[in-house]
């Protein structure tokens, strides 16, 4: 039980990079923003590519996965959301414009990649003993870079002053723009933030687990449950989310076997939306 | 060119879209799980007429029912739910549904799925030929079009768009939103049911892969494409969702890679559909 404990907190960090990404785009644009799994994807097979191409080390690979995913944000912000927004297409139309990339992503890595299951095989998988379990590097190094990036980012929305004009676009779009902010400035930089870590979370898939090209659809829709099932911006709420899903997941394989866990956790997370919807009056219908 | 094949699956999608329609292009709910609905029904079709020796309408009227309980559950659950955590909601359903019908190996066959399933009989006639599946598939489409076509022009459809477009406004009018959307899904799932049905008993063989999450957001695309709101729209979606694949087949695009290469132009016409025309190629309810 520690030991599925343990690998619950590391794929709860892997999740959680990925989880805090789409809950920057969310709760700032409130977009269902699909298109994280596409870039999510990208960022997999940009760092398969230069490791396999280049011979790039860990720390490179990642890097150059992060600066994809943000070039990607950016580029999705301005080509593809800002001028549905400029012409104040609803949440629907631009949830089915990210719908649409991500067919096209997934689909076009497939054919340029492969379907099958591709892995980073730059660390060593071989695991070690500490404290009663057995980890690799690779997952020690899930759970730092989680630890680092959640740190560094609560302190910059607690503490800059982009921190509190995000912050400010969050709680009321309407009035932060009477107040002077630029949106499309903020939404360029969330959306790039954003996919950023969305890039760096596959990065790390590529290195753990391995990725194959329709992946990013469930890193999404993992991503999305950490942010939109509590319904908390909280990062540490997300994070912990993130790590109780993975948690939930590795019970559910060890009792009922691996097949049923994506089952379960969408059962949780429907128990989970219908305890929250009851709360919150924004979901009610009449 | 397989011309039954294309005649049985042009039904098909023009039920499943059609279905969808019902939802999105009148009740303004976005809905990943069409793929429940349709594999539900396509597997208790299956089991009812390959291991119990049942007819086709029989089996066809029961699936149905099951397609509407789990409607109905679903709609239980959402009642309290709109936009994306709708959304999330008809995700998780479509994942549960589908590690369901892949692993509950004793009932669904699992990865190897049900074979040798018979094909369609009506009073007691075998319609053997594919020529003949494809006459009672279009029967069955035809026969939900003008189901559909009533309902559009009914005063019940002029609720439903109403709750649409603005909900306070129709509650103050009495109109109940929860009771709407419960039917529509109900409704929408009694078509996707006959759908599954068609699909069980023309194909002969059924598998998991037929009802993923790809084959919800699949529809989905079709109704984006072709436009919601209305009977045309979804008729004109199902028609580019079976003849693309089909023409390039017969221009021999892709080779191996031709299905991916359908859903990357499925993809790019999403797009390109939201940002110039949210209504679809021919639909009436404006998406943005």
């Amino acid at each position: 039980m520690i030991q599925v404990l343990a690998n619950a907190i590391c794929s709860g960090a892997l999740l959680a990079v990925g989880a805090i990404g789409f809950g920057l785009v969310y709760f700032t644009t409130r977009h269902f923003h699909i298109a994280h799994g596409a870039v999510f994807t990208l960022g997999a097979y940009v760092a398969l590519y230069v490791s396999y191409g280049f011979g790039f080390s860990v720390p490179l690979v990642s890097l150059s996965a992060m600066i994809v995913g943000f070039i990607s944000g950016i580029a999705i912000e301005r080509l593809l959301y800002a001028p549905l927004i400029r012409r104040k297409a609803s949440n629907e139309t631009v949830l089915l414009s990210s719908l649409g990339l991500y067919i096209v992503v997934a689909n076009g890595i497939a054919i340029m990649a492969g379907d099958q299951n591709l892995m980073l095989r730059q660390v060593s998988q071989d695991p070690f003993q500490s404290f009663g379990v057995a980890l690799t590097s690779i997952q020690v190094l899930q759970v730092v870079i989680a630890f680092v990036l959640i740190i560094s980012l609560a302190a910059v929305l607690r503490f800059s002053r982009l921190g509190l004009a995000l912050r400010a676009v969050t709680e009321n779009p309407g009035l932060s723009v009477a107040h002077g902010l630029d949106l499309d400035r903020i939404r360029v930089i969330v959306l790039g933030s954003g996919s950023l870590l969305a890039g760096l979370a596959g990065c790390l898939a590529a290195i753990d687990t391995g990725v194959s090209p329709h992946i990013g659809l469930r890193a999404m829709l993992e991503a999305s449950v950490c942010c939109l099932a509590v319904g908390s911006k909280s990062l540490l709420i997300q994070a912990a989310m993130a790590v109780t899903l993975m948690l939930l997941q590795g019970v559910t394989g060890w009792w009922f076997g691996v097949q049923w866990s994506s089952a379960a956790t969408f059962l949780i997370v429907m128990v989970l939306l219908l305890r929250r919807a009851k709360r919150d009056p924004e979901n009610r219908l009449g | 060119m397989d011309f039954p094949h294309i005649l049985i699956m042009l039904a098909i999608y023009t039920l499943l879209v059609s279905a969808l329609n019902i939802v999105l292009g009148y009740g303004g709910m976005i809905s990943l799980c069409q793929a429940v609905f349709y594999g539900v029904s396509a597997y208790t079709t299956a089991i009812l007429t390959t291991w119990l020796g049942w007819s086709s309408i029989p089996a066809m009227l029961v699936s149905g029912i099951v397609a509407s309980v789990v409607a109905l559950i679903l709609g239980s659950i959402s009642m309290h739910f709109r936009g994306n955590r709708f959304v999330l909601l008809t995700i998780s359903l479509q994942v549960i549904v589908s590690a369901i019908v892949l692993n509950w190996t004793g009932v669904t066959g699992g990865t190897s799925g049900i074979s040798g399933i018979r094909g369609p009989s009506v009073f007691g006639f075998m319609l053997t030929t594919k020529w003949e599946q494809a006459g009672f598939a279009v029967v069955l489409a035809a026969i939900a079009l003008v189901l559909l076509s009533r309902f559009h022009d009914s005063p019940y459809q002029r609720a439903f768009s109403a709750i649409r477009e603005d909900q306070l406004a129709a509650q103050s009018l009495g109109k109940n939103p929860k009771y709407f959307r419960f039917s529509a899904l109900v409704l929408a799932s009694l078509f996707s049911a006959v759908a599954g049905s068609l699909y069980a008993l023309t194909t002969g063989f059924i598998d998991p892969t037929s009802f993923t999450i790809d084959e919800s957001v699949f529809i989905l695309a079709a109704l984006a494409i072709g436009g919601s709101g209305n009977v045309r729209g979804p008729l004109v979606g199902a028609a580019v969702a079976v003849f693309l694949p089909e023409t390039l087949r017969l221009i021999d695009i892709g080779g191996g890679s031709a299905a991916n290469i359908r859903q990357i132009l499925y993809g790019c016409a999403l797009i390109i559909m939201m940002r110039f025309r949210p209504k679809g190629l021919a639909g009436n309810y404006d998406l943005s």
